[in-house]
């Protein structure tokens, strides 16, 4: 009944697409309303201890991408019909921006499902409780200077949804995460782009305390995955005994010690090179539930642990332990119980810069899953992206936009890692 | 917009059964007495007289341009001009004005020399009118950036008279300038175009 009740919002929705179809404005193209199958990404979610509903339940939240098959889409914490909790988050409702009635349902892991048939040997499938998204309306972007700031303004519509999972060992060695990013500025800047992102080196990430520090993690998934711009800061054991077990009198820095930054450098580029779209937003998160340990399973080590160890008299004190633990009364709290507050929830995006150079145009690319090879015909596994009709580089003028969703804390009942 | 304070400066206080008669020699008087009055204008302005003048104000600077914030920003007017009375109803003359704000750390300038011509549609020269062309110049600046331009466009405006002495005048008056194209610089480096709008109103003296 519920998966039956998304379909018909899609239809609805699909057909406010269809009616905006035939003018190359960039208008959301919802595809096909019917669904012939579904995606790897359905199903990739299974209720844990304390999850009270169903797979089904979870799986009715599902949209139909142009490709006909079912993704999974956003969906609250708790379902609003049963009541029921899903134990994650997926950030912000994208019905609240500004760019939905254009965007549509935001499909999760479409650029994954096309990578397999543009690369069948370079297969990258993400988990589900990663998907994260935000977004935020006529936003006022930058310019550095006093002067630059008082003469100009440009506002902008974001909308953007990031694969981040920081729960599990993927990111130590996996850098291709599938991002979502629509953007909308009043002096024309304009694109949407779905894509997976290379963000750094495969293999390694950079040191959260120490950005001069790559740690060698291991073999990247798939093994061929190209190296990207940016980097992803994630924290390590060094980090948690530096700033998180520290000596009587003093106080943890949880920010310090867990704060993980990906620091992303993405384009959209034509065959021959040329670069229709770049941005560099970072996606940021204040209290991941995991760590980078080479010493345990999996090399990874939970913030939860670490409340609970002493270290050459140091320990935690406390910030999030505290808060976690009710000031060390709640002894041995795993890392997946809600009332950890190392979840995930609290996050924040960088905006930061919109380059558009598409001036000849056309707006409509299909480029392949990794954003290169962009042309104005599809091909197998490519992605249809938009690109406004514009130029936007203005010289020594380069307006950057600004930290977003850092006050807004998306926990929920029931809300708890791996999220 | 500069509108040059059009000439406001300059009004008689006579009324028009008072006009004296100015501006003549003796040598010639003689022959002049014969001949029809001649209205000297406000303050006793005559054709080829110099006149000069200084004005004081408030007014609002705009720039516009595709990401311009494009608001109206308030600031203290201050205004020179000087010309060379063509007859009872005309002036001609150059207008320079400057307009200026501080605040919060941004220095803003505009500034307008203009080629103003001042007519007078009275039988006295109270109602000024104005109207004329100059260039436009335009800064802000922090302590590291300046964005600057130059620009050309007309200027418009009305004042009204009142002599404050026999050869003085006071006179407020609304201006305008808008400078529909120039260019706008970076640190030296251009950025595209831009326009820019100046309304000011104000006092001026003038002395003739």
């Amino acid at each position: 009944m519920r998966r039956a009740g998304w379909i018909v919002i899609s239809t609805f929705v699909g057909l406010i697409g269809l009616a905006g179809c035939g003018s190359d404005d960039g208008a959301g193209d919802f595809g096909p309303t019917a669904s012939n199958g579904l995606s790897h990404a359905v199903g990739r979610w299974q209720p844990g201890p304390g999850d009270t509903c169903t797979g089904d339940i979870h799986d009715s939240y599902t949209t139909v991408g142009p490709d006909s098959k079912e993704y999974p889409t956003w969906h609250p914490p708790t379902d609003p019909a049963t009541g029921c909790s899903f134990g994650h988050e997926h950030g912000r409702d994208p019905a609240g921006s500004d760019l939905f009635g254009k965007v549509g349902p935001l499909l999760f892991g479409y650029a994954n499902e096309q990578l397999d048939i543009y690369d069948p040997f370079t297969a990258r499938h993400e988990d589900h409780v990663g998907h994260k998204v935000e977004w935020e309306n006529d936003v006022r972007m930058k310019f550095g200077g006093a002067a630059s700031s008082a003469v100009f303004e440009i506002r902008c519509d974001v909308l953007t949804k990031m694969h981040q999972g920081s729960h599990s060992k993927d990111a130590f060695t996996n850098n291709l995460h599938e991002i979502i990013y629509h953007i909308d500025c009043s002096d024309g800047t304009a694109f949407g782009v779905t894509m997976l992102t290379a963000i750094g080196t495969p293999g390694e990430f950079v040191r959260r305390c120490d950005g001069d520090v790559h740690v060698h993690a291991g073999p990247p998934s798939p093994p061929n995955s190209p190296e990207g711009g940016g980097k992803r800061r994630i924290p390590d054991r060094s980090c948690v005994e530096e700033f998180m077990l520290v000596r009587d009198g003093e106080r943890s820095n949880d920010r310090q010690a867990l704060f993980e930054s990906w620091q992303i450098s993405a384009q959209v580029r034509t065959v021959n090179g040329h670069r229709l779209a770049s941005f560099n937003p970072y996606f940021n998160v204040f209290l991941p539930s995991r760590f980078y340990d080479a010493t345990k399973p999996n090399n990874t080590g939970r913030p939860i642990d670490v409340c609970y160890e002493a270290l050459g008299g140091r320990q935690a004190r406390g910030g999030a332990c505290a808060e976690s633990t009710g000031e060390g009364f709640l002894q041995n709290l795993s890392f997946d119980d809600p009332r950890s507050v190392f979840n995930g929830v609290r996050r924040s995006f960088d905006i930061n810069s919109n380059r558009v150079s598409n001036a000849e145009g056309p707006e409509i690319w299909y480029s392949d899953p990794l954003g290169r090879n962009a042309q104005a015909q599809p091909f197998p596994g490519s992605i249809r992206q938009f690109i406004a009709r514009k130029e936007n580089d203005r010289g020594p003028l380069n307006p950057s936009g600004p930290t977003v969703g850092s006050e807004r804390n998306y926990g929920g009942p029931g809300v708890h890692a791996p999220n | 917009m500069a509108v040059a304070v059009v000439a406001l400066y300059v009004l008689p206080t006579v009324t028009p059964l008072e006009i004296p008669v100015l501006g003549t020699s003796t040598a010639v008087g003689q022959e002049a007495s014969s001949l029809p009055a001649i209205d000297p204008g406000p303050g006793g302005v005559t054709p080829g007289g110099l006149w000069y003048g200084f004005g004081l104000g408030w007014g609002w600077s705009r720039v516009g341009c595709d990401i311009c914030r494009g608001d109206m920003v308030g600031g203290a007017t201050g205004m020179l001009r000087g010309g060379i009375t063509q007859s009872r109803a005309l002036d001609l003359g150059l207008e320079i004005n400057g307009w200026h704000q501080n605040h919060e750390g941004v220095e803003r300038w505009h500034g307008t020399f203009s080629l103003m011509a001042y007519y007078y549609p009275g039988p006295i020269r109270r109602l000024a009118l104005s109207g004329g062309f100059g260039m436009t110049l335009f800064r802000a600046s922090d302590t590291e950036d300046a964005f600057t331009s130059t620009s050309f466009g007309p200027q418009f405006g009305v004042g009204y008279q009142f002599s404050v002495g026999s050869s003085l005048t006071l006179a407020p008056q609304i201006e305008v300038v808008a400078a529909p194209l120039g260019d706008l610089q970076f640190n030296g480096e251009a950025l595209g175009s831009g326009n820019f709008q100046l309304v000011k109103i104000g006092v001026g003296l003038t002395w003739h």
